[in-house]
């Protein structure tokens, strides 16, 4: 046993006790190394990424600036690295690099938060609509699981329907919603949560039902009732299933703010802003517009994320 | 021994979704004139019937659309997620590698991803396959991947006291196990395929496809029915894909807990 102990900086092996305690210690490893652990598998495929990235950089620019019917001065006579070089640093590139599209990130970033047409200003609108289509989505995707779960009929009539009205073509749907609701951020609400509801009711009306049959019993031999196998049995067991649609469905509010954004005429958004750059040909705002929406992406996922962990540890507290 | 079906049961299950079809097409031919939805916004469904055959083109660009584009997408991207999420199980590190990923990349919203693979792919399938695949990666490597990690830990150590080796754990153990998880993904892919592969077709396409006719017969006033057929037959194809997705489902976890009577 002594040589499994670490010599330096814990306590000597004693008696069995402080064995124990010592290879606990050991088999736990400092704050700092863990998140190393975390780190570095993450920082390695951010450089795989990034290197794949230049690399996607230099090839389309490349094709790119040859296939013009114009190419720039002197294009033919310059050595394929000179090539490279100039298809990572034009100021009209197909794909821009990474350091194009986050100083352009940043120098929008700079701008005042209050101003009107910035990029801040998209952000926090369409921010705004994803989180409250995401609220509606949320509520209406779980109460149709409940409602599901109460009645195998409505089930079976309305499951088929909720797949269906998710295969239509979310654009397709744009404008008869804007000529019945009329312009601005309620159609593109409900946009939002329509786009939000579906793997949330999916994964919850699944979670709810993914009971073992064996826990059911032990309810009913507790005298349980109803309503406290749903809510110490049912509802507790469907939370991880629960949760993976609630993630998916917050991307999916956040793809249905955009892309509602796009047909609703609105003026404001990242939506919008997607539009008016491709229209305009500037990949490199282009770029710097979809690291925004992904920044909005992540911080709403990880708001979930804190969530699932809040009450999924809360559950495990109560079972041990 | 497996569960025959009986017939009846099974004409009394289809009953109720019938019963509301019905219903729905009824309040909808009959209710929403007198209601005051002008036909602009809304044709009935007769109306939407009657033109669905008038449309030559509709044939070859739900097809087109469909097995050329979204297909291949689909099972290219689920694939792709199911492999990933089985390295990941089977090694730490790329786990805590991608999974952070999976984030990120799944909340760029396809229709910013669309632009950016027509510029690159040109404006023919190859670049509605490509956004397809992105799209369904990421629900496919969350769902499986949750599913491999989701084993009981006591089913492992049976396994390990049977001295099973790491592939037969895999295929006896882990895969059956992920699999209810595995379909949820690919029930959530069948539709992101088919609104990947239309609404990528908005932003660039050979004047041919779903999503060209639909963006185009939008765009032209007093062409709803056109618009509504279109919309119809995209509906039809993503409830045929998802049936199918459902059956190969029952075929193939028909042991698991949400199938099994008593519920």
């Amino acid at each position: 046993m002594a040589e499994l102990a670490p010599s330096d900086g814990y306590p000597a092996a004693g008696s069995g006790d402080s064995v124990l305690a010592t290879l606990e210690q050991a088999a736990t490893p400092p704050l700092v190394r863990r998140w190393l652990d975390n780190l570095v598998p993450v920082l390695i495929v951010l450089v795989i990424l990034i290197a794949v990235w230049y690399a996607s950089s230099a090839y389309f620019n490349l094709q790119n600036l040859d296939s013009l019917v114009v190419p720039p001065p002197g294009w033919q006579k310059l050595s394929l690295l000179e090539k490279i070089h100039r298809s990572l640093t034009t100021d009209q590139p197909l794909v821009p690099t990474p350091n194009q599209t986050f100083s352009d990130f940043f120098n929008d970033l700079k701008q005042s938060p209050t101003a009107d047409g910035t990029l801040w200003s998209d952000i926090f609108w369409t921010g705004q609509v994803a989180v409250l289509g995401f609220l509606l989505g949320s509520v209406i995707g779980i109460a149709l699981a409940l409602l599901f779960l109460s009645s195998r009929i409505l089930a079976q009539a309305l499951m088929p329907y909720v797949v269906a009205s998710q295969t239509v073509p979310i654009i397709a749907l744009v404008p008869p919603l804007i000529v019945t609701i009329g312009l601005g951020i309620r159609s593109e609400i409900l946009v939002s949560a329509y786009l939000a509801f579906f793997s949330i009711t999916i994964s919850t009306y699944k979670g709810l039902q993914s009971v073992e049959p064996l826990a059911f019993d032990l309810m009913r031999s507790y005298a349980a009732s109803r309503r406290q196998i749903f809510t110490k049995l049912r509802l507790p067991a469907s939370l991880p299933f629960m949760f993976t649609g609630l993630k998916i469905g917050v991307t999916a509010s956040l793809i249905g703010a955009v892309v509602a954004e796009l047909s609703s005429g609105s003026s404001h958004g990242l939506g919008q802003r997607l539009v008016t750059t491709t229209t305009d040909g500037l990949y490199i705002p282009l770029w710097s517009t979809i690291v925004a929406t992904a920044c909005v992406g992540l911080i709403l996922y990880g708001a979930l994320v804190a969530l699932e962990k809040a009450l999924v540890r809360q559950r495990v507290e109560a079972t041990a | 021994m497996s569960e025959r079906v009986n017939p009846l049961p099974l004409m009394l299950r289809a009953l109720p979704p019938v019963v509301v079809f019905v219903l729905i097409l009824l309040i909808w031919e009959f209710a929403i004139r007198p209601l005051g939805v002008p036909e602009y916004s809304l044709p009935t469904p007769s109306k939407i019937v009657q033109t669905i055959p008038t449309i030559g083109e509709l044939t070859h660009d739900a097809a087109y659309t469909a097995l050329q584009e979204a297909l291949p997408g689909f099972l290219l991207g689920s694939a792709l997620g199911f492999l990933f999420a089985i390295a990941a199980t089977f090694i730490r590190i790329v786990a805590k590698g991608i999974m952070p990923y999976a984030v990120v990349s799944n909340s760029i919203p396809i229709i910013a991803m669309a632009p950016v693979a027509i510029a690159v792919f040109g404006s023919d399938w190859q670049s509605k396959v490509a956004i397809v695949t992105v799209i369904t990666f990421f629900p496919m490597l969350v769902n499986a991947y949750r599913g491999l990690i989701s084993v009981d830990p006591l089913s492992l150590q049976l396994m390990r006291s049977y001295a099973a080796g790491g592939w037969t754990t895999f295929f006896k153990l882990r895969l059956p196990a992920s699999l209810p998880y595995v379909f949820n993904g690919l029930k959530i892919n069948t539709t992101l395929a088919m609104i990947g592969a239309i609404i990528g077709e908005y932003f660039g396409s050979p004047a041919y496809g779903l999503g060209f006719y639909i963006h185009y017969q939008g765009g032209e006033s007093g062409h709803t029915p056109e618009l509504w057929s279109a919309v119809t037959i995209a509906c039809a194809i993503g409830i045929t894909a998802y049936m199918v997705v459902v059956i190969l489902e029952r075929l193939l976890t028909f042991w698991h807990i949400s199938y099994r009577s008593g519920r």
